[in-house]
């Protein structure tokens, strides 16, 4: 059966790294999984720390229209894919929850279910299209000297009981679709740690200063490339990292498997 | 009485044209604006103008005019119903302004035998005239009925709208009591007919009632064969050749028929000098309101268009830069296209702040380039900083407003007046000060509404903490807490110790601390916590409190 996902490409795409939406709409299309555009609104993540009812609404809407088409997120950001995981566990487990953001819905004819699933790019790629699949569709391997250090991101890992990600503590999700392209993948320590962008615009020595470990710590783990997964890792990387990263490359993986696939985006 | 009221509408029309033009010079979007000298913006404006009428540049301006100004083709791409609305009242209104009110300069020009009550002009006029009342009610429709529009609508839309559907009814009334009036065939009798024969004109009586449906107080005989033909023969002399039959007058001439039981009465009103003052009154009401409301768009949309399109404009010196954002802030019609897809517009449904929406909010961006009150800057400084620059408003814009780069702006230049965001405010005190304002605030509140008080959920719930054995794994794992020690900078609380404040009871000393403001949601204390304690959460729950008390806190006392 034909895979089709409604797309959530998450707000800070289009302007900030259209790379990354170019490049998984690439290789959505030559795995054949279909990709539909739907009027969805913020995630509800940015608002969350100012007010969690206003980040479940946000949430729940999305899972309004995208029940209205019977289909699954998809979404290429793992914070936007945290907080919709976290705002549906909310709305499933808060029935008064759910009836009052169902009350608000109802006004412009929506209705939310939680019926929908939340998956990421990568849990769509290794579960629902399998890794044999992927590599089915490689046509140009990559070198195996490439040494690439895969940065997990934090709001897909943690809290892995709502997540339900990969193993929190020793993921492989990442690794294990990264070797399928013929590179090599580095251990880290800190791959599972936060890249900072959270703080960027509260703190941003702070900020600096946890990427900066990061990106120490796959240097001396002998990376000679950062792989992403999440588009506001990767524009922490692209916007606080130059002084660090030492010409290291960060790519997306869908820039990657594009690449392996042979297009350079 | 109607030519003084046209002089006196027509210079405020022009007054109010000038006044809006120094507005775009007096007021600034932003500080460095606001340094240019404002003789040098006037003479910038003037400059522009005048190298594009005379440059290669009249070429793309012409095409812009065309195809964004006349033609909106690119609101017929994004919103087609819209577009068929908009183009109704557009062309309908300006045909009827062009062809109609101003015939007597236009129409008698362009068409050698025009007179108004002829065929096609009295058919086409009831076409533009019905095109223009169902573009309003297609925008009516909308703004009522639809969730977003409805939301944003104020006065000054259905004013607008009011105001063009006045006109264009009153124009239908009038032509329709000016089709049944005696008083109008009398004067035209007088002015136009040469014979005073009195069966001539009793025959001419007759012929109208019976063909052109006027209504004679006294009883005319209409069933009189000869008569009928002796009034055919003196209005093919006299009449013919400027009165195409009134039915082809489809929208008033069934009017007509509607108000012909009382028609006698109604001519005995004088109705139809009546509806002509007032047809006329509305238009010069129109005219003069122009530089005033919302139809200001009708001059500033366009130009916006063209500063955009403009290759010389993308030079970019700072003066053409004030000029231009000024420029478009004025662009808005308020149409609301940008709300409908803006990302963060459900957000508003709880939160009940306009200005985190993009139609609202640029008004708030416009009241601040004329120095607006502080308690606006500060609502509208909130729903500024919930925009995630998603880009959809600047998209959809059907006015091509850079909407994104004027809510850029406008942050850093509510910045430099002193509305910061929560998470800068929140550096202006220490956690222990913090705790003292908000308490004093809460105790407030309390006196006041006992409902004000604010709720939370799992940091009040002793459960919560119950288990913490405070064995630190939770700060040893935090990279906000090596991170932070690393620039030599000390967090000033760990997780551990906050959660320690929690758990004897003195959580408002907790909500200002830098641990929690500086907390990046990674969740690494929470996935390691071995007594699974929702560190994190509750962290965001903090947040959200703390946050709940700046944004209570009243303008000045920051």
């Amino acid at each position: 059966m034909q895979l089709k996902y409604s797309y959530f490409p998450g707000c800070k795409i289009t302007g900030q790294f259209p790379k990354y939406d170019e490049a998984t709409r690439f290789v959505m299309n030559a795995l054949k999984v279909t990709l539909v555009d739907m009027p969805f609104n913020c995630c509800g993540y940015p608002i969350r720390h100012q007010n969690m009812e206003a980040s479940v609404f946000s949430a729940a809407r999305n899972f309004a229209i995208a029940e209205r088409e019977h289909l699954d997120i998809m979404t290429p950001c793992k914070c936007c894919f945290g907080n919709l995981k976290h705002s549906l566990h909310l709305l499933k487990s808060d029935k008064t929850l759910l009836k009052h953001v169902n009350n608000l819905l109802q006004k412009e004819g929506l209705i939310c279910s939680c019926t929908v699933e939340i998956k990421h790019l990568l849990t769509v790629l290794s579960h629902d299209i399998g890794l044999k699949n992927v590599k089915k569709q490689i046509t140009h391997p990559l070198s195996s000297t490439q040494k690439i250090a895969a940065s997990y991101g934090c709001h897909a890992l943690r809290p892995a009981d709502i997540t339900n990600f990969d193993n929190p503590f020793e993921p492989t999700i990442f690794e294990d679709l990264i070797k399928i392209t013929g590179a090599q993948t580095i251990f880290w320590t800190k791959r599972t740690e936060c890249c900072g962008h959270p703080i960027s615009e509260k703190n941003e020595s702070l900020s600096k200063a946890l990427l900066k470990a990061k990106i120490s710590d796959a240097i001396q783990s002998d990376a000679n490339l950062i792989c992403t997964a999440c588009t506001y890792c990767q524009i922490q990387y692209d916007e606080m990292g130059k002084d660090y990263l030492d010409g290291i490359p960060v790519i997306s993986y869908s820039q990657l498997l594009g690449k392996a696939m042979g297009k350079n985006i | 009485m109607l030519k003084y009221s046209f002089y006196i509408s027509f210079v405020i029309f022009i007054f109010g044209l000038i006044y809006r033009i120094l507005q775009w010079i007096r007021f600034d979007l932003d500080t460095t604006s606001a340094g240019l000298s404002k003789i040098k913006r006037l003479i910038a404006l003037w400059e522009s103008l005048w190298n594009h009428l005379i440059s290669a540049q009249a070429l793309i301006m012409i095409k812009t005019f065309v195809w964004d100004g006349l033609l909106q083709v690119k609101i017929l791409k994004s919103r087609p119903l819209q577009w068929i609305a908009h183009m109704s009242i557009f062309w309908g209104f300006v045909l009827l302004l062009l062809f109609h009110a101003l015939d007597d300069h236009i129409s008698v020009w362009v068409f050698s035998d025009y007179a108004s009550t002829l065929n096609p002009f009295i058919f086409l006029r009831n076409v533009f005239g019905i095109l223009v009342l169902m573009g309003i009610f297609v925008a009516f429709y909308r703004r009522r009925n639809n969730l977003i529009p409805k939301r944003i609508s104020q006065k000054m839309d259905y004013v607008a709208l009011l105001l063009i559907g006045s006109i264009i009814i009153s124009g239908f009334l009038l032509e329709a009591f000016q089709i049944i009036s005696e008083n109008q065939f009398d004067s035209m009798l007088s002015d136009y007919m040469i014979s005073d024969d009195e069966k001539e004109i009793s025959a001419l009586r007759a012929y109208w009632a019976k063909k052109y449906s006027v209504k004679f107080a006294q009883e005319v005989n209409t069933n009189d064969i000869e008569l009928l033909k002796l009034g055919e023969s003196v209005h093919i002399d006299s009449c013919a050749s400027c009165h195409s039959p009134p039915q082809y007058a489809f929208i008033s001439y069934n009017l007509a028929q509607i108000f012909s039981p009382i028609s006698s009465f109604l001519n005995s009103l004088q109705i139809d000098a009546v509806l002509l003052f007032i047809h006329y009154i509305l238009c010069f009401i129109g005219l003069a309101w122009i530089p005033f409301g919302k139809m200001f768009h009708i001059v500033s949309t366009p130009l916006n268009y063209l500063v955009n399109a403009s290759t010389l404009e993308q030079s970019k010196n700072p003066i053409s830069k004030a000029n231009a954002s000024i420029i478009a802030l004025d662009a808005c019609t308020h149409c609301g296209a940008c709300s409908e897809v803006c990302a963060v517009e459900p957000i508003n449904r709880i939160i009940g702040n306009d200005f985190i929406l993009p139609s609202e909010k640029i008004q708030a961006a416009r009241l601040m380039a004329e120095g607006a009150h502080p308690v606006i800057l500060e609502k509208f400084s909130q729903g500024n900083n919930v925009c995630t620059s998603c880009n959809k408003c600047t998209q959809n814009c059907p006015s091509q407003i850079p909407l994104l780069g004027i809510w850029q702006k406008s942050k850093s230049e509510l910045q430099i007046k002193g509305l910061y965001p929560p998470e800068k405010i929140i550096n202006q005190h220490t956690a222990y000060e913090w705790s003292g304002l908000w308490n004093s605030q809460e105790k407030a509140a309390k006196k006041t509404d006992k409902s004000q008080k604010l709720k939370s959920f799992i940091s009040d719930n002793p459960e919560t903490y119950e288990a913490c054995v405070q064995c630190s794994v939770c700060t040893q794992v935090c990279p906000v807490v090596s991170a932070s020690s690393s620039i030599g900078s000390p967090i000033d609380l760990t997780p551990q110790q906050v959660m320690n404040l929690l758990r004897i009871g003195i959580k408002d000393k907790a909500l200002g601390t830098q641990m929690v403001w500086n907390c990046t949601t990674c969740y690494m204390c929470q996935e390691h916590c071995p007594q699974h304690i929702p560190i994190a959460d509750v962290f965001y729950e903090l947040r959200n409190l703390a946050n709940k008390h700046i944004s209570l806190q009243k303008t000045g006392e920051k």
